[in-house]
């Protein structure tokens, strides 16, 4: 059985460092029509902060490209998608590694380690040269309030 | 972004008034550098956070940056006044292995002791 989406809203913008604030704290907004609680509002704000700043640095490194961010409430969760279509990830479960990154000089490793200890579920289907999606996921823990 | 730095003995006390991600980053990096450079006899590095909201891994790639200078110059590095969702990832992230945290200035100062 198909679930239904509730709610859904998809965002595009170009891959400006400014523009990162805004994705979290639109998604953030999106999501606190769930029973989130201000410290898993807080979570969900990171996970976007860092999957939109992967693509920002890593996607797009240099260059200006299309991010796509598409929130889906279906049920008690939220589903959030990042998405460019920049240079991609050769080898997706190195990634995931904690404290791996392309840039040793300049970062350290932990954005996708946030991602996935913040969110329920963290997929990355990822294709050199042709980009990026990052699909999380989370449901609040704390029992809906029936009004 | 609002930076106010100012030189309290051998410290230099970083007071941050927004979010730090990759939108921030490279000025507070830019203006601590040049503040570090321009004091040579500071040694300690106080962060006061009480105005910082978000912090993500962009934002401690800056703090772990300045720890590595400070560290050349055997001093210390505080975390003033971070609010519980800052602290939160900062502790995640392991930065209480190279920065110590204090409520006050007096106590940030106290922690990296009476030197001058
Ligand atoms: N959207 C993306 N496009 C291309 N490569 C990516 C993308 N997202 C992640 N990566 C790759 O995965 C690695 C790990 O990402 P992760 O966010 O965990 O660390 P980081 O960004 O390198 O460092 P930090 O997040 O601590 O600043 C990156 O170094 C990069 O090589
Ligand atoms: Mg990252």
């Amino acid at each position: 059985m198909m679930e239904t989406i509730e709610n859904m809203v998809e965002m595009r913008f170009p891959s400006k460092a400014a523009n990162i604030g805004f994705a979290r704290t639109a998604v953030a907004l999106f999501a606190s029509q769930l029973e989130f609680t201000l410290d898993e509002l807080d979570e969900i704000k990171i996970a976007v902060s860092e999957a939109v700043s992967n693509a920002v640095i890593h996607g797009y490194k240099g260059t200006e490209g299309e991010i796509t961010v598409i929130c889906r409430l279906t049920g008690n969760r939220l589903e959030v998608t990042v998405k460019d279509e920049g240079r991609g990830i050769s080898n997706v479960q190195q990634a995931l590694e904690p404290a791996f990154t392309t840039e040793p000089e300049e970062r350290m490793g932990l954005g996708l380690v946030f991602v996935r200890e913040y969110m329920d579920e963290l997929v990355i289907d990822s294709e050199p040269g042709k980009g990026t999606c990052v699909f999380m996921a989370k449901s609040p823990s704390q029992t809906r309030v029936h009004s | 972004m609002d930076i106010a730095i100012r030189r309290k003995r051998n410290a230099l006390i970083v007071s941050l008034d927004g979010e730090l991600d990759l939108a921030t980053a490279a000025e507070v990096k830019e203006r601590v550098d040049a503040a570090l450079a321009a004091n040579a006899k500071v040694n300690h590095l106080i962060w006061d956070l009480e105005k910082v909201g978000f912090i993500d891994s962009s934002g401690l790639a800056v703090l772990l940056g300045r720890y590595k200078e400070i560290q050349a110059r055997s001093g210390k590095v505080i975390a003033l006044r971070a609010l519980e969702p800052v602290r939160r990832v900062l502790t995640m992230a392991g930065m209480e292995r190279i920065m110590q945290f204090a409520d006050t200035e007096e106590q940030a100062l106290a922690q990296i002791g009476g030197k001058r």
